[in-house]
């Protein structure tokens, strides 16, 4: 159940919120965590039981290691177990997300004919998967503090995280699911969760969604792109993408809010970064913050010379580039960035002498370079794409892509006042948003800051209502059908 | 401000505007799901997955017409005439059985009354497969749910662009169905033998492919057999009109082609034959109406037939005209072969001078110096005026009566190179005259919004210029040519 969609906003959430503050109130102890393990499980099951029940059996199975890390004092059976453990999520994580890319790779390298097969993709599991491995590794340091099976399947499943992260740890979630103070409805948790959820979810539907269309639009006809169309939908992708995820990423902490949960925020401006290394330390920060602690670290990190940090950078990210799709072009994307960030370590005397305009230039069009590969379908079409960004040829605008941008309520304005500057300008609404997506991006602070910031009053109140009506309203649109395309 | 009354007042907000919101749509409600149309509003009916299950509930009816762009020229105030009919227009345009599977069923969950069902059988949607859908349908305007409803009562499309759309419609004009989904007028200038040529990706005499056997399409057989059939038989008190539209001849020929002719007949006999099979079931097989489907300026493209045909069509369904049998359904079929076959496609290539420039205009006129043709001219003062050059040449070539003035409207018909009727005055001219078993119409622009040569009923000026010929040739009988002069780059443009 997205968060971005009628049932959940206007049904699930209210009802999940009434729900638990209710037996909050009316009983103590264990039952309101168990009533907000039933709402996510519930929130889940509406995408698919079947996939529920194989992340059930994924957590249950990480219990049973969590119960053979406690009950065997041995180091070396912990060292087994933790062995098996990892195995046994990765191995999950494998079969239902990457069987079809290995068999793909395999026949494509050794022309053979293996069958794909048909296999459900449960929504969220790498996170889920990264999340629970994060407890195994907890568990095996001896660094999970009064272990709760019910705290720890609300932890494993809990709604506003389960399906796009923040990726959290155990004992983060723990003091907080077990304090009683948090049992009882606050009124400040609720207004600042709703304000955030409501910024969120523009972020999501009244901006990402219109770049979606316009990247969209040029990535369905890549051979007509000339250089100009090309940048254009290079650099709508790499809003889309911000916005789109930051923006579900700004829903989950709001609603964690509204339980009076905090998660971990996960983007702190990160195109305002002037190297590849603050980049990464402002985007995505809990899954930077997974593979630091748990694949990094372990791996030898910096301590080991120069070389090996320098290969262990790059397995970091070559990992990163898996994890994000089992698609070659995500590897790709993987690598560039761990080669960007391993020539930011070697030159960094260097790099730091820059002018911090020219720094930030260089970084942010390497990153929505890098993102072409995030965004092709194929290697052939991140390079068409990369091709046609090369080739300089100065070409016109393309209408599809420009009209992508008139959304229809600005269209609605215009007609209402009998504004005719579409006409003249038909670009001008591509050119404002562009202008307002840097903007946003560059110069304004970002939603936590917003949200830590926030004072309620009459202004903020009408401001979070039409934000909300606006994004309700453009939830669902219309397929204009023209007819006669028989 | 406490908290409280931020939260208090922002979802007061958003609870008022969910509520006016959704009072509007209801209303006005553009995709008739709540209510048929508001007398007091002129909707305009041209979404057919969003329009179509509200016609399909809301509308008075009591027949109704399905199929794909195939039907969408037919007239419900035709129905009416003809046949006393009351009946609402459901199309999909290049929609599947599936599509049509979908509404007709909705119809009769809502009006089980229906005494005609009007079903467009198109060979593609037979062959698609049997679940598939033109494009998805959006899903809360065909459910029961009235909570699925909130993605069309909180739509931004439906708010800043239907609405404003429908309340600038409200005149005093009422909802006009015979203009639903229909696209003449859009594509008025469209129906001639070029459009239609434009569409042939093949030559027009050559040696064709071999004949692939004939096979039974699994898809044709789960379409009719699940679709279709179960449809038939759990309404028998609703007569269903199943009718193969008249697509021109040039469809046939390209799969001909490509060799895919017999299996095309062979899979549409499988479907007449499972569908005579019931008592509620009348076929008409209009590939038959030949005299239409080989005039190529009746059709837009290589399918979709002009509104004169369209109108033929109801005409068909009223006198049993082209009705298919169990008793006629094998001659037909044998008939439609041999006609397809022998038919000679060298008819529609033109041996005359394509004119790409202002001196082919002589050598074009000279090309019509031929006892087989009878050319109809008309020359229209109100979209230009012809210069003196160009009155001398067609002249020169016995094109133009010798006391041509060039102030003045003039229509002219000339056979064996002899003027055999004319008639110029400096008021705009309109009239129908017989000759050599032709009824030929000539109309000026101001008697019509642009100049016109009909030749019995049919149009051959679908963009009147200011002068127009349309050469008949009297061996072929049929119309082999038509062109007009553009007033702007002097050049004669072929329809």
């Amino acid at each position: 159940m997205p968060f971005n969609s009628f049932i959940f906003m206007l049904g699930f959430l209210p009802i999940a919120l009434w729900v638990y503050f209710f037996v909050c109130k009316k009983s103590s102890g264990n039952l309101p965590n168990i009533i907000l393990l039933l709402i996510s499980l519930c929130f889940y099951t509406y995408t698919s039981w079947m996939c529920l029940l194989v992340l059930i059996v994924c957590a249950a199975g990480n219990y049973l290691f969590y119960l053979w890390f406690h009950l065997n004092k041995s180091r070396a059976q912990h060292k087994i177990a933790l062995f098996m453990a990892v195995t046994f999520n990765v191995g999950i994580l494998g079969y239902f997300k990457y069987s079809n890319f290995f068999i793909e790779s395999f026949n494509l390298i050794f022309n053979t004919n293996l069958t794909i097969n048909k296999i459900l993709l449960p929504m969220g599991i790498s996170f889920f998967i990264f999340q629970q491995i994060t407890f195994i590794v907890d568990s095996y340091k001896n660094e999970i503090d009064n272990f709760s099976l019910i705290d720890f399947f609300l932890y494993s499943f809990f709604f506003p995280s389960i399906s796009s992260g923040p990726i959290l740890r155990y004992n983060e979630m723990l003091v907080q699911f077990s304090d009683i103070e948090r049992k009882k409805i606050n009124y400040t948790n609720m207004t600042a969760g709703l304000y955030l959820f409501s910024l969120g979810l523009a972020k999501k539907v009244l901006l990402a969604q219109v770049f979606a269309n316009a990247v969209n639009t040029g990535y369905d006809d890549l051979s007509s792109l000339g250089t100009i169309n090309a940048l254009i939908i290079t650099f709508a992708y790499t809003f889309q993408i911000y916005f789109d995820f930051s923006g579900y990423c700004d829903m989950a902490l709001g609603i964690a809010k509204m339980f009076n949960i905090e998660l971990p925020a996960n983007f702190d401006s990160p195109y305002q970064s002037y190297t590849i290394t603050e980049f990464w330390a402002r985007w995505h920060i809990t899954l930077t913050r997974f593979f630091t602690n748990y694949i990094y670290i372990p791996l030898g990190g910096s301590r080991k010379g120069e070389i090996r940090t320098y290969i262990n950078i790059l397995i970091i990210f070559f990992i990163s580039g898996l994890w994000h799709g089992a698609n070659i072009t995500f590897i790709v994307w993987g690598c560039l960035h761990g080669v960007a960030m391993v020539i930011t370590r070697i030159f960094k005397k260097q790099i730091d002498n820059w002018h911090p305009a020219f720094k930030w230039t260089v970084t942010f069009s390497f990153i929505s370079f890098a993102w072409i590969y995030f965004r092709a379908r194929t290697l052939a079409e991140a390079h068409t794409i990369i091709d046609r960004l090369l080739r300089f040829q100065f070409d016109d605008i393309n209408i599809f892509i420009a009209d992508a941008f008139n959304i229809t309520e600005i269209q609605f304005i215009f007609d209402l006042f009998h504004f005719s500057l579409l006409d003249i300008c038909p670009y001008l609404m591509m050119i404002l948003f562009f202008l307002f997506a840097f903007y946003n991006v560059l110069c304004t602070k970002n939603n936590m800051k917003i949200m830590k910031e926030f004072i309620p009053s009459s202004k903020t109140s009408i401001i979070t209502a039409i934000i909300l009506l606006w994004s309700l309203v453009s939830l669902t649109g219309i397929n204009t059908f023209i007819y006669f395309s028989f | 401000m406490n908290e409280k009354r931020y939260l208090f007042l922002t979802l007061k907000i958003v609870l008022t505007g969910i509520l006016l919101i959704s009072i509007l749509v209801i209303y006005l409600d553009p995709f008739f799901h709540y209510h048929k149309p508001l007398a007091s509003f002129s909707y305009d009916i041209e979404n057919q997955s969003y329009q179509n299950p509200g016609i399909v509930r809301h509308f008075d009816y009591d027949s109704l017409i399905c199929g794909s762009s195939m039907v969408e020229l037919l007239l419900p105030s035709e129905f009416k005439s003809i046949l006393d009919l009351q009946v609402v227009k459901v199309p999909y345009s290049g929609g599947t059985s599936k599509n049509m599977n979908i509404i007709v069923s909705q119809a009769f969950e809502h009006h089980s009354d229906i005494k005609n069902a009007f079903w467009g059988l198109d060979l593609y949607a037979l062959k698609s497969d049997k679940e598939s859908l033109k494009m998805d349908l959006p899903e809360y305007l065909y459910d029961e749910s009235y909570l699925s409803d909130v993605s069309y009562l909180l739509n931004k499309e439906v708010l800043l662009k239907q609405i404003p759309h429908l309340l600038d419609n409200s005149v005093e004009k009422a909802t006009d169905f015979d203009t639903a989904y229909n696209w003449s007028i859009e594509y008025k200038n469209k129906y001639s033998k070029n459009s239609v040529l434009s569409q042939l990706n093949m030559p027009l005499v050559a040696e064709r492919n071999e004949i692939i056997p004939a096979n039974l399409d699994g898809n044709v057989v789960a379409n009719i057999q699940e679709n279709i059939l179960p449809l038939v038989s759990q309404h028998p008190d609703t007569k269903f009109v199943f009718f193969i539209p008249p697509y021109s001849i040039l469809y046939w020929y390209s799969d001909l082609f490509s060799g895919t002719f017999r299996n095309s007949v062979a899979n549409m006999e499988y479907a007449v034959t499972e569908l005579l099979k019931y008592d509620n079931v009348e076929v008409f097989f209009f590939p038959s109406m030949i005299e239409n489907t080989s005039n190529l300026y009746q059709y837009m493209d290589l399918m979709h037939y002009s509104p004169r045909i369209a109108s033929q069509i109801v005409d068909c369904f009223s006198t049993k005209k082209y009705q298919i049998t169990a008793a006629n359904k094998d001659e037909t079929f044998q008939k439609f072969i041999v006609t397809t076959e022998s038919f000679d496609y060298g008819v529609y290539s033109s041996d005359f001078v394509v004119c790409q420039a202002k001196e082919d205009f002589s050598e074009y006129l000279q090309s019509l110096q031929s006892k087989r043709y009878i050319v109809c001219l008309l020359v229209n003062r109100d979209l230009g005026k012809l210069h003196e050059s160009e009155i001398e040449l067609l002249k020169k070539n016995n094109c133009l009566i010798n006391d041509y003035e060039s102030d003045k409207y003039l229509i002219q018909v000339i056979d064996n190179c002899q003027t055999v009727y004319a008639e110029s005055s400096a008021d705009p001219l309109s009239k129908t005259i017989s000759y050599d078993g032709l009824e030929i119409s000539f109309a000026s622009a101001s008697t019509k919004t642009s100049a016109s040569i009909m030749i019995d009923s049919v149009e051959y000026c679908p963009e009147g210029k200011l002068l127009n010929l349309v050469v008949y040739d009297k061996e072929l009988q049929r119309v082999i040519d038509s062109s007009g002069l553009r007033d702007d780059t002097r050049l004669l443009m072929k329809y």
